[in-house]
């Protein structure tokens, strides 16, 4: 016999996303969810990103990683609530880990959480976490070509980093086919110019998180 | 490799479908994934082999083929209607121009159809 199923492989984890999206509602709390390929800056831009942020929002973070909790260590500085969560081998982040972390964090006490996912341009890309907006970085020593070779996560991103600006110089990296092949891939998605080491563009960055955080509070 | 947590949902909905349909035996499964999604047949097949023949996994699956097709896109203008491929990535519409496109096909990961016998 032939059994039509027509079943959304992504379902159980689909389903779990809805799940943590009404704890987001309840609470009236904004997720945002950072992806990019390992050693983009990340991190290095929540540091940049969270005593300033921290000033007009509550923040959380949920820091995700492979292995070790070297990440989490670096923000702890800014003494936020910070969940770690060890992947343990697995190159993303789903929504039931994302589900368990929000228990243990101050959620009536928080205006917004932030996740650093795991380092991978493929596969955080395809886990809906009931996010508001994925957010792409994506770094100059990386090359010109990523847009072209992850479309996913320049497709669902509602706003791309292209962190690490001061590099320019020394590495090839050709701006005018960068830019063609997001406008190409998503025509609507704003591109933000950072550099963590210099600063340049950080307010840029910060301007537009904090007005995305505002406008999607007054919505829920 | 997305493939692998990919297919631990794919036995999970099968090991699932196995049990409401009192299935002894499942010869093959049908799945779809958009091109987009960027799956790697070899290694969705290696996963999807190495999850099926797992001791917890029923044994009427232990013998399952993997059958992938990869579906292309097609995308749809909102303004002019038209629809199109967007070769080398582009998604504005090459009739009107319109950035406003939606993506139609090509971007799922779907169980079509599982096919086995009962006792």
């Amino acid at each position: 016999m032939i059994i039509e199923l027509n079943q959304n492989i992504m379902d159980s984890n689909n389903s779990r996303a809805d799940e943590v999206r009404k704890v987001l509602v309840e609470h009236n709390l904004v997720m945002i969810n950072i992806i990019s390929s390992p050693g983009s800056g990340k991190t290095s831009l929540l540091e940049k990103t969270l005593g300033k942020l921290g000033k007009v929002f509550s923040l959380g973070i949920i820091e995700g990683d492979v292995n070790t909790t070297r990440d989490a260590r670096r923000l702890e500085s800014f003494g936020l609530p910070i969940t770690a969560v060890n992947t343990r081998g697995a190159c993303h982040l789903n929504s039931t880990i994302i589900l368990k972390a929000l228990d243990e964090l101050p959620l009536d006490n928080l205006d917004c959480i932030i996740i650093e996912n795991v380092g991978n341009l493929v596969c955080p890309a395809e886990f809906d976490l009931g996010e508001h907006a994925k957010i792409a970085i994506s770094s100059v020593p990386e090359g010109d070509d990523k847009p072209q070779k992850y479309p996913m996560l320049f497709r669902e991103a509602k706003c791309l980093v292209l962190n690490k600006i001061d590099l320019l110089p020394y590495v090839p990296f050709d701006r005018k086919v960068f830019y063609k092949d997001i406008k190409n891939l998503n025509p609507k998605l704003p591109v933000i110019e950072t550099s963590c080491t210099t600063g340049e563009g950080v307010d840029a960055w910060i301007k537009w998180i904090k007005e995305f955080i505002t406008e999607n509070r007054a919505q829920s | 490799m997305h493939e692998f947590s990919i297919a631990q949902n794919i036995v999970e909905i099968l090991t699932q479908t196995v049990e409401d349909n009192r299935l002894i035996k499942v010869e093959l499964i049908t799945v779809e994934a958009g091109e987009l999604r960027q799956i790697v047949p070899e290694s969705l097949e290696m996963a999807f082999d190495a999850l099926k023949t797992e001791e917890d996994s029923p044994p009427a699956i232990r013998n399952c083929r993997l059958n992938l097709i990869i579906i292309p896109q097609a995308v749809s203008c909102s303004d002019c209607g038209c629809n199109f491929y967007p070769e080398d990535l582009c998604y504005i519409c090459p009739d009107c121009g319109s950035i406003n496109t939606e993506v139609k096909e090509g971007d799922k990961l779907i169980i079509k159809s599982i096919e086995g016998e009962t006792d």
